[in-house]
């Protein structure tokens, strides 16, 4: 694999060549500092730069356009890394070794830009018809979160950690943020959004990538400089004892999360012996101390899950069960985390965690996704790549877990009640 | 060892067949590092009531047993569990149920060998007691709660239920909690020691590996077990009748917009002279140009603003073709009626045709990418057709406008069941 990067005036473009895959994978990502009051339309913009542009007016028109570029795939995400937000609108397509078409790469690459820039514009404002099809979607998901039992006691775990917090933020805005954006306000934030975003583009398959770069020079036309910092990370509040909010649901089990605090990490414990802290304590499956504890020895549970939100300096640890069970629940995950501040991990715990991790390495590295994703962050928040991950965990002892342990400060239980009878 | 090559792709399958009676099958992609390996039985949550030895007595075990057998395989005789073992080389093991058939599955980037070998020897050893029995139905317990309290969940069961008098596709996987409770370690161990048999499972492997090392591995370990006699287990055939149970019906569940599955249910018997891949293939083409994103429906009904969301499908289930929308709408009644005409009225252009044509062949080219989803893949086709399809690109390259129209007019669109799941009133 060989990584190149190509420092454009107003935005760089990455590249990873490998012989590896059929398919190419392109991101093209603005990102900036996360700003509560813009999350909404920033989400709302790449839905609707997504849906149609001047030249396709119609959603069915676009996939048209995509069936024809041999069933190419083009949509766009948006999301919240601690204080950073980032707008990613993805494309995938087929090498061109496998299409007659000489002119396949630069028609399929012209795609993407064409949709970005020239979008369904009339004067100052987005077109109408367009907009009211993605207001209601959008007002549909925010609607949904409450039917997914996990999503919806994350929500109201962290808006009742600390409602001001970014972190508490949907990256979807609030229904009335959402009623309140107008096709005008939304094209007025679509320059805003251009003309202020930092943008790279990253992209990976078997190509030229010397005519990759020609390409989407001529068809990317971003030329605002932009040399403001992003700051990616959120320093939450500790607190000194630990708030426990019990709230109903009409779900049949008990949806539980802890949150905990980072405090103070290193760089160097967030990127690498954090990652190796999770899975020991919880990540790793069947054999990780929460999980072998909670469903192994006392069955309280199907599956547990954590959350290593480093960016927001926070440490999740979920899980769903009957609700008689959570007092025990509990007792037992504070257990865990305390087994680990006061360094009672096994040599075999260590070993596992090691070699799982290792193999989770060598499995993202045949993954295009993952390989992006990973190359993203090392660019710009400088998390490390594959290859530099795989000799940190070498290194790692139990006396760094230890530390890492002694930073994590419980910051709330919070409980999403049954509405199940206890038996 | 035969080589299946794979017409127009660039792609060739190892296939043998070893002396156990098991197939096994290889995809070799040596630019991976990883090797994904699915030992796969065919018994599912749907396979309930069977007859074994040529004899004519049914056995009847609960529903929810396949998913059962699955938790607990994963215990080893000398106390520890699979989970154990993989952790010193550091592989990914999982299991998941299906309707048709039961899947260990593997990701191994260190010692392949070794790594075969024990999926072999912990799905093939079993080790049951009671004490592990009654352990594991509080965990299924839980990991069915977790599921019922995903409303689509609760709208699919409740849909399969509207559609089918006998089939046990309206049944959960999991079995519900009284089945999990009455099921017992004699009923466990009938389904395993007719079941768990090589002449009743198959082997997959895609990855960074050399076939004939995959073969040469299979056929010693297999060797080395002292297997019983092969009980032929015949699964109980039901007689479902072409009608659907309810054409209408209403649940009511943790939604906030109404989300509803429209179906059309039409016997395989209507579609005698048609190849089953072709079959397939045309009747993915007819749902996705007339209720996917290029169809005018899906457009017109995003236009009037009538829906959120819309996805179609369609499955083989035993005897039948099932083509089901789905949709998240605040209009459920309106929806439903131009649903219902358009399926009356299905189509599909020339122009269509041909540019969905070329999409979907470089949708075939890029099945064999990715190690685990080829592996997917490849499992569909040995359960659905027995073998994988060596031409399937020049089937699709085949169909004809007239090949289409065929199969539209044979379609009953007059058989449909409605499921409607609407936010709970408080």
């Amino acid at each position: 694999m060989k990584y190149q990067k190509f420092e454009m005036d107003t935005y760089n473009i990455y590249t990873i060549k490998t012989n590896k895959f059929k398919n190419c994978h392109m991101e093209i990502i603005f990102y900036d500092n996360a700003k509560k009051e813009e999350l909404g339309l920033r989400n709302f913009l790449v839905d609707m730069l997504c849906h149609s542009s001047k030249k396709y007016p119609k959603r069915k028109e676009v996939v048209i356009k995509l069936e024809e570029l041999y069933q190419s795939y083009f949509y766009g995400v948006s999301s919240k890394v601690g204080n950073m937000v980032m707008s990613n609108f993805i494309y995938d397509f087929l090498n061109p070794e496998f299409v007659t078409d000489e002119k396949f790469l630069q028609n399929t690459l012209k795609f993407p830009f064409e949709i970005i820039e020239n979008p369904n514009v009339v004067g100052n404002s987005f077109d109408e018809r367009t907009f009211k099809i993605i207001q209601k979607r959008i007002l549909a998901d925010i609607d949904s979160l409450k039917e997914n039992p996990t999503n919806y006691a994350f929500r109201r775990a962290l808006i009742n950690m600390d409602k001001d917090s970014i972190t508490a933020s949907s990256v979807l805005g609030t229904k009335e943020e959402v009623e309140a954006i107008t096709p005008e306000s939304l094209y007025t934030y679509y320059e805003k959004f251009y003309k202020n975003s930092l943008c790279n583009i990253y992209i990976i398959g078997d190509l030229d990538m010397e005519e990759v770069v020609k390409i989407i020079s001529r068809n990317f036309h971003n030329n605002c400089l932009k040399n403001h910092r992003v700051e990616a990370f959120v320093e939450n509040k500790t607190r000194k004892k630990e708030l426990m909010v019990r709230e109903p649901s009409s779900f049949l089990q008990s949806n539980l999360v802890l949150g905990f605090n980072l405090e103070k990490l290193t760089k160097s414990e967030m990127f690498t012996t954090l990652y190796f802290f999770d899975e020991v304590l919880c990540a790793g499956g069947l054999k990780s101390k929460i999980y072998n504890s909670l469903r192994e020895e006392n069955q309280l549970c199907y599956s547990v899950s954590s959350i290593n939100s480093k960016y927001d300096n926070m440490y999740y640890v979920y899980v769903g069960l009957d609700k008689k069970n959570v007092p025990l629940a509990i007792k037992l995950i504070k257990k865990c985390v305390k087994d680990m501040a006061s360094g009672k991990i096994s040599d075999e715990e260590m070993n596992m965690a090691k070699r799982q991790l290792l193999t989770s390495l060598d499995i993202v590295r045949d993954n295009q996704n993952s390989l992006i994703n990973n190359y993203t962050f090392h660019t710009i928040v400088g998390t490390p790549l594959f290859d530099e991950l795989k000799e940190c965990y070498k290194k790692i002892t139990v006396k760094d877990l230890k530390n890492i342990g002694k930073k994590l400060r419980l910051n709330f239980i919070y409980e999403l009640e049954s509405s199940e009878e206890e038996t | 060892m035969k080589e299946i090559e794979l017409k127009g792709l660039r792609e060739v399958v190892y296939y043998d067949k070893v002396s156990s009676g098991m197939p096994v099958y290889v995809w070799k992609n040596d630019k991976v590092k990883g090797v994904f390996s699915a030992l796969c039985v065919n018994y599912g949550s749907i396979h309930q009531e069977f007859k074994m030895n040529g004899k004519n007595k049914y056995y009847q075990v609960p529903s929810g047993i396949a998913h059962f057998i699955e938790h607990l395989n994963f215990y080893e005789p000398d106390g520890t569990t699979a989970t154990d073992f993989y952790a010193k080389y550091g592989s990914e093991v999982n299991a998941f149920t299906t309707f048709d058939y039961t899947c260990y599955h593997l990701y191994s980037t260190v010692e392949f060998k070794a790594n075969l070998n024990h999926l072999l020897d912990f799905v093939l050893t079993p080790s049951f007691n009671k004490k592990m029995v009654n352990k594991e139905k509080n965990i299924i317990i839980e990991e069915l709660s977790m599921d019922e309290d995903i409303p689509e969940t609760q709208l699919y069961f409740q849909h399969y239920a509207n559609l089918f008098h006998k089939y046990k596709y309206k049944e959960p996987i999991t079995g519900k909690k009284e089945d999990v409770q009455n099921t017992t370690l004699e009923d466990i161990e009938l389904v395993y020691d007719t079941f768990y048999h090589p002449k009743n499972m198959f082997l997959i492997v895609t990855g960074n590996v050399n076939p004939y090392d995959v073969i040469k591995i299979t056929e010693e370990n297999l060797k080395k077990k002292k297997l019983s006699v092969y009980k032929n287990p015949k699964m109980k055939k039901y007689r479902e009748e072409a009608s659907v149970v309810n054409a209408i019906s209403e649940i009511s569940g943790n939604v906030e917009n109404t989300k509803l599955k429209i179906s059309v249910k039409t016997p395989l018997s209507n579609f005698k002279n048609i190849d089953p891949v072709d079959l397939r293939l045309i009747t993915s083409l007819i749902m996705i140009s007339n209720f996917g994103p290029t169809s005018d429906l899906k457009e017109y009904l995003m236009e009037k603003e009538l829906m959120n969301y819309m996805s179609a499908t369609r499955s083989f289930i035993e005897d039948f073709l099932v083509m089901t929308i789905t949709v998240e709408t605040k209009y459920p009644k309106e929806v439903i009626k131009e649903l219902k005409e358009q399926f009356k009225k299905l189509e599909m252009s020339e122009e269509n045709l041909k540019r969905k044509i070329n999409a979907s062949t470089a949708a075939i080219v890029l099945k064999y990418d990715d190690i685990m989803s080829v592996n997917n893949n490849m499992q569909e086709e040995v359960l659905t057709f027995g073998s994988i399809i060596e031409n399937e690109k020049e089937h699709l390259e085949n169909i004809t406008l007239e090949n289409i129209n065929k199969v539209i007019k044979k379609i009953d669109s007059s058989n449909m069941a409605v499921t409607i799941l609407n936010p709970k009133k408080n």
